[in-house]
C-alpha cells in the first residue's frame, strides 16, 4: 500500500513539475509581451502626465495655448494622436492607420520598443486635415503645442518634430490608378534640401519631357523624409534594397528614385554613377539631372541605352530583342514609325537605333525620340 | 483543497499572443546564378506596387493559400543593372551590368491564409517555393493543448490518488 502510494506521490509531483515548467516556457513570451505592453512606470507616467495636461488646457479659455514638452519614455520612438471617427490621411501614417483604423475608442499611441501603446484621452480633438498627428522626440523630449477649443484640447506639432511618414508632393488621384514615384534621399543636409530637390527632379526635369509633359494627371509623387537609408557610395550607389522598399513602402510607389546628395566638386574627384535596376533609381544629384530622365527611361520603359560601349557590354549578355528602341538591321521593329530610320550603334555597334539621338543616347538631348515615346505612351495608357 | 484550487489555477495561467495582420510582405531575395532563396522578410502596413503593367518575359511570381492563387505578377530580371556616368563632354558612358549575384526585394500584398509562393523563371521552371506557416499561432495552440491534457492528468491523477486513500 505504502509502495503504490509512493509512486502515485512520485507520478503527481512529476506531472505538477511538468505542468509547471510547460507554462513557464509558454507563458514566457504570451504573458512577457503582455507584461511589458501593461507599461513601465516610465510610460505610465507619461501617459498620466500627457493625459493631465490635455485635461488642464481643455479647461482654459478657447483660442489659449500652451507649448509642452514631455519627457519621452526611453523606448519611445514616436507619440500618435489619431481619430478614426473622422477623415484621416493613411499616408501621413500608414501603420497607426492600419493597426487602429476600426479603433473607434482610443486616441493617442504611443510607439516604444514593446509596441504601440494605446490611450483613451479625455477632452482631446484631432485636426482632421492633421489625422494622425505623430511626433518624434528630440533630446528625449516631446515637444508639441495645446491649443483649447471649445472645451476641448488640439494637439499641433512643432515643424522640427512632427512626424509623416509619407509627404506628398504630387497628388492627381487615387494611388491604385496613378503611376506613383517615391522619393528617398541619402546624405542631405536637411529635408528642406531634400525637398528642393525632389520639386527640382519632378517639375523642371521630368515633366519637361514627352509624353510625360501632356500625361503629368497620371502620376502621383511623394518623398520620405529622414529615410535613413544605408548607402555606400563609391564609384556606383549601393544601397539596402530591402531597406528601400522597406521604407518606400511607407506611400504608394511604382517607381522609388534615391537621390543621392553630392557637390558638384566631390563628384568631379570622385565620379558616382547613376543606376537603374528593377524599379528602383539611384540618382546622383552632381550628375547631369537629365540622367534621371535616361534612368526612368530603363525603369519605366524598359528601354535599352543607345549610346556605345563596347568594354562594358562586351561582357554583358545583351539580347537585342528584349529591347523596343535596338534592333537589327534593317530595323524592322519601328519600320512603322515617322521620323526613325536606322543608325548603326545601339548598346553595341552591331545593333541599330531609330533616331540619331534621344535622351537614352545622349543627355545633351531634350527628346526620347518617337519609337521611345511610342513605348513610354503604351505604358502611360494603362493608367488613368 | 488548495490543491484542487492550484490545478485550477494552473488551468487558466496558459495565455498565448495571436499575430497581428499586416497589409504588405517585403521578401528579401538573393539571387545567385540561377537560383533564389528567400534571406529574409519584413511584414508591415503600407503600399505595394499596382504593377498594372508588367513585363511580357520575366520571372513569374505567385503567392498561394493551398492550390488557390491569391496574387501573382511578371517581374523582371533581377540581376540586371543599368550604371550610367557621364564624361567631361557631358556623354554618357557604362551599361548593362549582369550581376550573378545579388540581393533583391519584392513587395506583395500579405495574405495571412497564405500557404507559400511559387517563382517561376523565364522558362517557367519553379525557381524557388518558400512556404508560409502560421508558426507562432499554430505552435502555441499545439502547447496550450498540451499542458491542458498534462493539467487533465494531473487532476485525474489526484482525484485517483484521493479515492484510493
Amino acid at each position: 500500500m505504502r509502495k503504490r502510494g509512493y509512486s502515485l506521490s512520485v507520478i503527481f509531483s512529476s506531472l505538477v513539475g511538468l505542468v509547471i515548467l510547460a507554462v513557464i516556457i509558454v507563458s514566457f513570451s504570451g504573458v512577457g509581451e503582455l507584461t511589458e505592453r501593461q507599461g513601465s512606470v516610465e510610460v505610465q507616467n507619461f501617459k498620466n502626465t500627457l493625459a493631465t495636461k490635455i485635461l488642464q488646457q481643455s479647461s482654459r479659455q478657447s483660442g489659449s495655448e500652451q507649448h509642452v514638452s514631455l519627457s519621452a519614455p526611453s523606448s519611445a520612438a514616436k507619440l500618435c494622436f489619431f481619430d478614426a471617427e473622422i477623415p484621416f490621411d493613411a499616408l501621413r501614417n500608414p501603420e497607426i492607420v492600419g493597426l487602429y483604423g476600426d479603433d473607434l475608442q482610443h486616441n493617442a499611441f504611443l510607439l516604444t520598443d514593446n509596441g504601440f501603446f494605446a490611450y483613451e484621452l479625455e477632452k482631446l480633438q484631432v485636426q482632421e486635415e492633421k489625422n494622425p498627428l505623430c511626433i518624434h522626440p528630440i533630446d528625449s523630449r516631446f515637444e508639441f503645442t495645446l491649443h483649447s477649443l471649445e472645451g476641448n484640447t488640439v494637439a499641433r506639432a512643432n515643424a522640427s518634430s512632427e512626424d509623416v511618414s509619407c509627404v506628398s508632393v504630387l497628388e492627381n488621384g487615387d494611388p491604385q490608378s496613378k503611376i506613383d514615384l517615391v522619393f528617398l534621399g541619402f546624405g542631405f543636409a536637411s529635408s528642406f534640401d531634400f525637398g528642393q530637390q525632389v520639386n527640382r527632379y519632378i517639375n523642371n526635369i521630368l515633366f519637361e519631357f514627352e509624353p510625360f509633359v501632356s500625361h503629368k494627371d497620371k502620376f502621383n509623387a511623394y518623398r520620405i523624409d529622414d529615410a535613413s537609408l544605408d548607402c555606400s557610395v563609391d564609384g556606383f550607389i549601393k544601397c539596402d534594397n530591402h531597406q528601400i522598399k522597406r521604407v518606400a513602402s511607407d506611400c504608394p510607389h511604382d517607381q522609388i528614385i534615391v537621390l543621392v546628395s553630392r557637390s558638384a566638386l566631390k563628384d568631379f574627384i570622385s565620379p558616382v554613377r547613376s543606376s537603374a535596376i528593377g524599379n528602383i533609381m539611384k540618382i546622383n544629384t552632381a550628375d547631369n539631372p537629365f540622367v534621371f530622365v535616361h534612368e526612368f527611361g530603363h525603369t519605366f520603359g524598359d528601354l535599352a541605352d543607345e549610346y556605345v560601349d563596347e568594354n562594358y557590354y562586351s561582357e554583358t549578355i545583351f539580347d537585342v530583342t528584349a529591347y523596343p528602341n535596338c534592333d537589327s538591321a534593317p530595323c524592322v521593329s519601328w519600320s512603322g514609325t515617322e521620323n526613325t530610320s536606322c543608325f548603326e550603334g545601339c548598346s553595341l555597334n552591331r545593333y541599330f537605333r531609330p533616331t540619331k539621338t534621344s535622351i537614352m543616347r545622349s543627355l545633351s538631348s531634350s527628346d526620347y525620340g518617337p519609337v521611345n515615346k511610342e513605348e513610354l505612351l503604351k505604358r502611360l495608357l494603362h493608367y488613368e | 483543497m488548495n490543491k484542487l484550487l492550484f490545478l485550477c489555477f494552473l488551468l487558466l495561467l496558459p495565455s498565448f499572443s495571436y499575430a497581428l495582420q499586416d497589409q504588405v510582405i517585403i521578401l528579401d531575395l538573393l539571387y545567385d546564378e540561377g537560383n533564389i532563396s528567400l534571406q529574409d522578410s519584413t511584414i508591415k502596413y503600407g503600399f505595394y506596387p499596382d504593377r498594372r503593367f508588367q513585363p511580357q518575359y520575366g520571372y513569374t511570381l505567385q503567392v498561394l493559400a493551398e492550390e488557390e492563387i491569391m496574387y501573382g505578377f511578371v517581374f523582371g530580371e533581377p540581376f540586371k543593372e543599368h550604371r550610367e556616368g557621364t564624361n567631361e563632354q557631358g556623354e554618357l558612358f557604362g551599361g548593362l551590368h549582369v550581376l550573378n549575384y545579388t540581393l533583391f526585394s519584392l513587395t506583395l500584398p500579405y495574405y495571412d491564409n497564405m500557404t507559400h509562393i511559387l517563382i517561376y523563371d523565364p522558362k517557367e521552371v519553379i525557381a524557388a517555393n518558400f512556404i508560409f506557416t502560421q508558426e507562432n499561432y499554430t505552435t502555441r495552440w499545439l502547447l496550450a493543448a498540451g499542458i491542458l491534457l498534462l493539467t487533465v492528468i494531473l487532476v485525474i491523477a489526484f482525484l485517483y490518488k484521493k479515492r484510493s486513500r
